[in-house]
């Protein structure tokens, strides 16, 4: 106990009652010594029976809405709604060492996995001069005139044809500059890495000879599209998000992605420049506003899974225009993607996508994947998920949504058989960037599947981007040994 | 699973929170929300809801402590969303530093009793909210802790320290209005 009764908490204590027997018998036995401490506990006890007996006295109540919303809540579902899906404390309890297992025997496998793989890259590197020399093909092939030149040109093609077991395009640049490149025609149709395998044991043939790499010709529909520059991002978390946790997927949109990119100059031309342009004042007080964001339209599709029946697909298309000043500035706009929870037990977004504008005046695309498992039975017309954009705009207000910046997605029950031929498509470029990333998903997902998926869109196949693309599917698929 | 609270006995516990503490639950809301009864009834209706949602069994025995925690952390989140909680109280420290009382106003020590919930409201705001817990609402020593977040040892420290700040607040007005001259 404080011996100074300015400074003792328990004069306090003891004049409203709150001391307990023996520290109460203290405090009175200082009193009685004390004329000091008799002296604040009088004051003390001014100030607290002043503020005891003139303490207002709480008159307001409830209005009679919000009495008949206490008293009744199950009449109230939409203000019941927020406070329904809070978490179970002990529930989380029981469920965390479980969790917390899980997670170190997944990142001990991942580290072990990643030292795996690490570990064989590394000697792939540091091995391929002594593959080149000692392997038995290299010394079952008769011995050639000019060994350092055979030894130092066979070994970027030994490296990339024999241990790669997923197919890597060989592209000129790379790979052929230490040495004299000629271009020859493509008789078949084979990949181009398996073409440099089979060349490979033929050095006899080369020895003096510059190293002949087989490239498609630039016309063949094999070579990328030169003019649409595509940003495919994949979703950042593959795993599936209860809609109980996380209802509402948010990510930003950058509609300076849309922007087609500015022509370069060529290499040494320069442009005569009349004055020079000033630099951009800004304030720095005031942070820039972001411009408003137009929307030409956007639409969402769901469809059942074909890789998982029980799952649904859904893709949200946004175009944007990209002669738009916020295209031209590097601001974000959210975007928000809100999964009913009564609808929709669980969701993970597949991936994103730009498509940047063919040229300035028209649109730009964005889209967006997402793989959700239903709420019970799937019936045609529940609400799926609500979109919104908030700083969005329409340029025309016949098209698109027109509830301000809101976009409701509902369930139609839709297979994917019977959905359009560009959601066929897509589903399957989905597919395979699931399997190149080695996401977790349904077995049923495979080389084959895709392919089907692409083969049934050929028929209006307008640029030949569907053939490309299934032929490099086969490609792959006969890399991986399938 | 969880366990979904009875629904019978969930409706006896916010009737008899209603009977007992409504008002004097809009009043501690209004004081922390500056005042602002509206919002405060919203508050006491989002915390009574939140009362039927939870389990009885373990808020019955408690039920006071319970229901001022939840009111105090929901008028707090309200005033965090409109970036008002002022938890540094500079400019009430002010006020009560440069207190100067109206010299027209004469008053006697009776009246000045009747003035010091005036006072209260130029303490600092952790001083005023356990002095109206304790002397509008009622609330025990320990109670205020379980409502505040604090020890009780600590309770007592800002109660002791608020009556004290208190009681120089009125000394001091009382010696201005002594020396202020009476018009006869």
């Amino acid at each position: 106990m404080n011996p100074h009764p300015h400074e003792n908490p328990d004069l306090t204590a003891y004049s409203l009652g709150e001391l307990d027997a023996q520290h109460a018998a203290q405090v009175h036995g200082l009193l009685r010594i004390s004329p000091t401490a008799a002296s604040e506990m009088e004051q003390i006890e001014a100030v607290a029976q002043a503020l005891s007996q003139t303490a207002p006295v709480p008159v307001d109540r409830l209005h009679p809405a919000q009495r008949r919303a206490v008293l009744n809540p199950a009449q109230m579902p939409r203000m019941m709604a927020p406070l329904m899906p809070r978490p179970m404390p002990a529930r989380r309890r029981s469920a965390w060492p479980v969790l917390a297992g899980m997670m170190k025997a997944a990142a001990v496998i991942a580290l072990s996995l990643a030292g795996y793989w690490v570990g064989r890259h590394s000697d792939w590197m540091s091995s391929a001069p002594s593959i080149a020399v000692d392997d038995a093909s290299i010394k079952g092939v008769p011995s050639v005139e000019n060994p350092p030149l055979v030894a130092a040109t066979t070994e970027p093609q030994l490296e990339l044809a024999k241990p790669a077991p997923v197919e890597m395009p060989v592209t000129p640049d790379e790979e052929v500059k230490p040495v004299e490149i000629v271009i020859v025609e493509e008789k078949a149709a084979p990949p181009a890495a398996v073409e440099v395998a089979a060349a490979s044991p033929a050095t006899d043939q080369s020895a003096t000879e510059p190293v002949v790499l087989v490239e498609s010709p630039p016309n063949t529909p094999a070579a990328p599209a030169p003019v649409v520059r595509a940003l495919t991002r994949p979703a950042a978390g593959t795993a599936f998000v209860s809609t109980t946790r996380q209802a509402v997927s948010q990510f930003a949109l950058r509609p300076a992605d849309i922007r087609p990119a500015p022509p370069q100059p060529a290499p040494g031309q320069t442009f005569a420049a009349p004055m020079t342009a000033r630099p951009e004042v800004r304030d720095e007080a005031k942070p820039p506003r972001a411009p408003e964001l137009y929307i030409h339209s956007w639409k969402a599709d769901v469809a059942v899974c074909p890789w998982n029946p029980a799952h649904r697909l859904m893709r949200v298309v946004i175009q944007l225009p990209a002669d738009q000043p916020a295209a031209t500035q590097s601001f974000s706009y959210p975007l928000h993607v809100a999964f009913d929870p009564n609808n929709v037990r669980e969701y993970r977004q597949l991936c994103e996508r730009h498509l940047p504008a063919g040229e300035l005046r028209s649109a730009g695309t964005h889209s967006l994947w997402y793989e959700y498992l239903p709420n019970g039975k799937s019936e045609p017309g529940k609400n799926v998920a609500t979109i919104t954009l908030p700083q969005g705009r329409f340029t025309t207000q016949t098209v698109g949504p027109f509830d301000g910046s809101k976009l409701s997605v509902t369930e139609r029950g839709l297979d994917w058989r019977s959905a359009r031929e560009d959601f066929i498509f897509d589903t399957a470029v989905v597919g395979f960037g699931l399997l190149l990333r080695g996401v977790n998903q349904s077995p049923a997902l495979n080389h084959q599947l895709v392919l089907t998926l692409a083969e049934k869109t050929l028929d209006s196949d307008s640029t030949g981007e569907r053939r490309r693309f299934v032929r490099q599917v086969r490609e792959a698929k006969a890399a991986a040994g399938l | 699973m969880p366990v979904q609270p009875n629904p019978d006995e969930a409706s006896l516990l916010v009737r008899r929170a209603l009977d007992l503490h409504e008002s004097a639950l809009i009043a501690y809301s209004a004081g922390i929300l500056n005042g602002d009864v509206e919002r405060a009834r919203e508050v006491v209706q989002d915390s009574l809801l939140k009362l039927y949602l939870t389990e009885p069994a373990k808020v019955q025995d408690n039920l006071k402590a319970w229901l001022y925690t939840v009111c105090r952390n929901r008028a707090l989140d309200i005033l965090r969303k409109d970036q008002r909680l002022d938890l540094g109280n500079e400019d009430a420290l002010g006020l009560a530093a440069s207190f100067d009382p109206d010299p027209s106003e004469h008053a006697d020590s009776h009246e000045m009793h009747a003035r010091v919930w005036e006072l209260v409201e130029k303490l600092r705001p952790n001083q005023r909210e356990v002095i109206r817990l304790k002397f509008m609402h009622d609330c025990s020593y320990q109670e205020i802790a379980e409502v505040t977040g604090l020890s009780t040892g600590n309770v007592g420290f800002i109660m002791h320290t608020a009556i004290k700040k208190l009681r120089q607040m009125m000394q001091r007005e009382l010696a201005t209005r002594e020396r202020t001259p009476t018009p006869s």
